[in-house]
Formats: C-alpha cells, sequence, structure tokens
C-alpha cells in the first residue's frame, strides 16, 4: 500500500516535473523521438483496484496536450495517427476501449484531420478472467503512443501501470 | 458542339481550380525542379523507366521511423539497382519543419547514406499540390508509360514507432515487384500515413 502510494506520487512528480520544463521551450527543428514532453498521459482508475472474478471496472486514460498542440481521432483524416493503446493482462483477462468522442475538425493546406485540443479522454472497461483466484494481484500495463502536433508533429509514449486486486464475490 | 466545347472547358477549368491530382491509370503530370546539387531534373528526362516519388521531411517522426530504421534507404538501394529512378521530394516552405537548404541536405543524405536518384526540393509546393501530395511520408509510382500506378502509403504499420518497420507489409516493395516482373499493381491505392506536408 504504502509502495503503491510512493509509486503514484512518484508519477505525479515526473509528469508534473516533464509538464513543467516543457513551458515556454523553443521547440528545434529535429526532436528526437524519445523527447515526449509537450503532453503527459494519465490512468484514472478507481483508488485501490479490486475485482471480483468475472467483474468489471472502467477506468480513462487521460491524454492531457499544451495549449495549440493536438492529437489524433480514429481515423485522423488526411494526416495524423490515432492513439495505439495496447494492454498486457493476463490470459483471460479483457480489456475493451471505448469509442473516441466526437473529434474537431482542422483544416490546413495539405487537408483536413480531425482530432483533440487540450484534452482526450479514452474510457475503457477492465474485466477480470472468471475463474480469477481472490487474492491475487494482477498488475495492468497499458502501453501508450500518440502524437501531438501543432506546426510540428511529435511522438509520444508512455508505460502506465495499476495493479487490480482480485476479491471475493459478495 | 459549341455547348459541349464551353461544357468540356468548364470541366477543365474547374479540375484545375480543384487542385485535382492525378488519379490512378491517369498521365502522370511532367514537373521541373532543381536538384540538391543545381541540375535541372524533369519528371520526362525518365521516360521509359519506372520511377518513384517519396515526400520527404527529416523532422517528421514517421520519416524518421523509415530513416533511422534503414527501411528507406534498403528499399532506394534494392530498386535504383534494378534500373528505377528514386526522386525524394520535399515541399516544406521555408522557414517550416523540414526545409533545408542544399548544404543541409547535402549532409543529411550523407548522415542517412541515402540511396536515392535525386533529392528535389519544392519550397514552394508546386508539385507537392500538382501531386495532392498530404503527408511525409506519400508514395507514388509512375510505370514505363508515364502512367500513376500507386500511390499512397509506404505500408501498412500507420505509426511513428521504428519497432513497426519489421513485418510490415511494404506496398512499394509489392508494387515495384509486380512492375519489375511486368504485372499489373494488385493494390495501386492505399491512404498514405505521416506528418501533414509543411507548405
Amino acid at each position: 500500500m504504502m509502495k503503491q502510494c510512493l509509486q503514484a506520487i512518484a508519477f505525479v512528480a515526473v509528469v508534473i516535473s516533464l509538464w513543467g520544463c516543457d513551458r515556454g521551450r523553443e521547440i528545434p527543428d529535429e526532436v528526437p523521438a524519445e523527447n515526449g514532453q509537450l503532453s503527459s498521459a494519465e490512468l484514472i482508475i478507481e483508488r485501490n483496484p479490486a475485482l471480483a472474478p468475472g467483474g468489471e471496472l472502467r477506468g480513462e486514460i487521460v491524454l492531457t496536450m499544451a495549449p495549440g498542440w493536438h492529437t489524433y481521432s480514429d481515423p485522423p483524416g488526411d494526416s495524423g495517427m490515432p492513439p495505439i493503446i495496447n494492454f498486457a493482462i493476463p490470459p483471460d483477462w479483457e480489456a475493451v476501449l471505448e469509442p473516441l468522442p466526437p473529434a474537431e475538425r482542422f483544416e490546413d493546406e495539405s487537408g483536413v484531420t480531425f482530432g483533440y485540443e487540450n484534452e482526450l479522454r479514452i474510457g475503457f472497461h477492465l474485466r477480470a478472467a472468471r475463474d480469477a483466484t481472490p487474492g491475487a494481484e494482477v498488475e495492468m500495463t497499458i502501453d501508450v503512443q500518440w502524437l501531438i502536433c501543432k506546426d510540428i508533429c511529435l511522438p509520444e509514449s508512455t508505460v502506465l501501470k495499476e495493479i487490480v486486486t482480485v476479491v471475493q464475490e459478495t | 458542339m459549341t455547348r459541349m466545347l464551353i461544357l468540356l472547358g468548364v470541366l477543365v477549368l474547374t479540375q484545375v481550380a480543384m487542385g485535382q491530382s492525378p488519379k490512378i491509370g491517369e498521365k502522370s503530370p511532367d514537373f521541373t525542379l532543381e536538384d540538391i546539387s543545381g541540375n535541372e531534373i524533369s519528371l520526362s528526362d525518365y521516360q521509359g523507366k519506372l520511377v518513384v516519388l517519396e515526400w520527404s521531411n527529416h523532422g517528421c517522426p514517421f520519416v524518421k521511423k523509415h530513416y533511422q530504421t534503414g527501411n528507406m534507404q534498403k528499399l532506394q538501394e534494392k530498386y535504383t539497382e534494378k534500373g528505377v529512378v528514386w526522386l525524394t521530394i520535399c515541399s516544406s516552405a521555408s522557414g517550416k519543419q523540414g526545409y533545408l537548404t542544399n548544404e543541409e541536405w547535402s549532409a543529411v543524405v550523407e548522415e542517412k547514406k541515402a540511396k536515392h536518384t535525386a533529392v528535389l526540393p519544392d519550397p514552394d509546393g508546386k508539385v507537392g499540390r500538382m501531386y495532392g501530395a498530404k503527408t511525409t511520408p506519400h508514395m507514388f509510382i509512375i510505370d514505363t508509360t508515364g502512367k500513376l500506378v500507386y500511390q499512397g502509403a509506404i505500408d501498412d504499420e500507420r505509426s511513428w514507432d521504428p519497432k513497426t518497420v519489421e513485418g510490415a507489409r511494404n506496398y512499394v516493395a509489392e508494387a515495384l515487384e509486380a512492375l519489375l516482373a511486368g504485372k499489373e499493381v494488385e493494390l495501386a491505392e492505399t491512404k498514405s500515413y505521416g506528418c501533414s506536408v509543411k507548405y
């Protein structure tokens, strides 16, 4: 419990520090792929998530972008890339993404695209296996890749983690 | 007859006004651009050859994916050795991402060990708009008779992640293999993916 709290605090601190050091940063022409700093991804899920065998809970992956930057819908239009989300969960557990919310339309000389400014909330449902063992602690890992664009485009990625405890059916 | 001619004229004018890009099976419009060594290069110089047009911007993560992994250079090398002409075109306007001076381009070509036939900067976007280039990369293939026979994505992995290059279905390689074997291109049109062209 203590460890989880410390992990959560450390994660928030990293997000805040990355965010803070971006502001006012001049974007060089060549931005390295690993330089994901103008947006962040956060996992919103109930505190100490717990599921009974076969049970389901809802979570959100929230992408937050610096002013003026946007990410993309699916399909994205003439250019861009929708978020790519991969869950790593035990076999027989299931994660299902909700459809993306309605998108804004962006137009420039090279075409029309659809996406989101400021924030994109991606809902998902996590379902525990029917034969999950009560008492087990299951790690859910979510690999998130997304693209943000303004005058230029930057690749962003992160790995979000959460421990879900399997509890007795009530 | 006069009405027919007027109608035809209106149709042509509408197409020009809408900036319609060439369709698959249609003749590819000719263009002339100066390469990074100062030579004038026209598409019509390569009549009778297979020509690949590759839209590029080395600041774009999707272009980086194909150059950092050596994927683009491998394709360039493999097919230019088989007589294919490979023209890398950059339609980034001056001051926008991807715009490079000729000297900067030469350095990039050397650093990336690119194996194209020529790099053609197109800073006023004339050729990009002529072909309807929307993304970087955006690939076009012109056959030996001058017809457009492929346009779209380089492959089916619509991501900037370099890990997705291996195992991707490469549409350009497929089309070129078919054409070199005297066959028709099976998948002649796909949706290109990447950054927008920085006109």
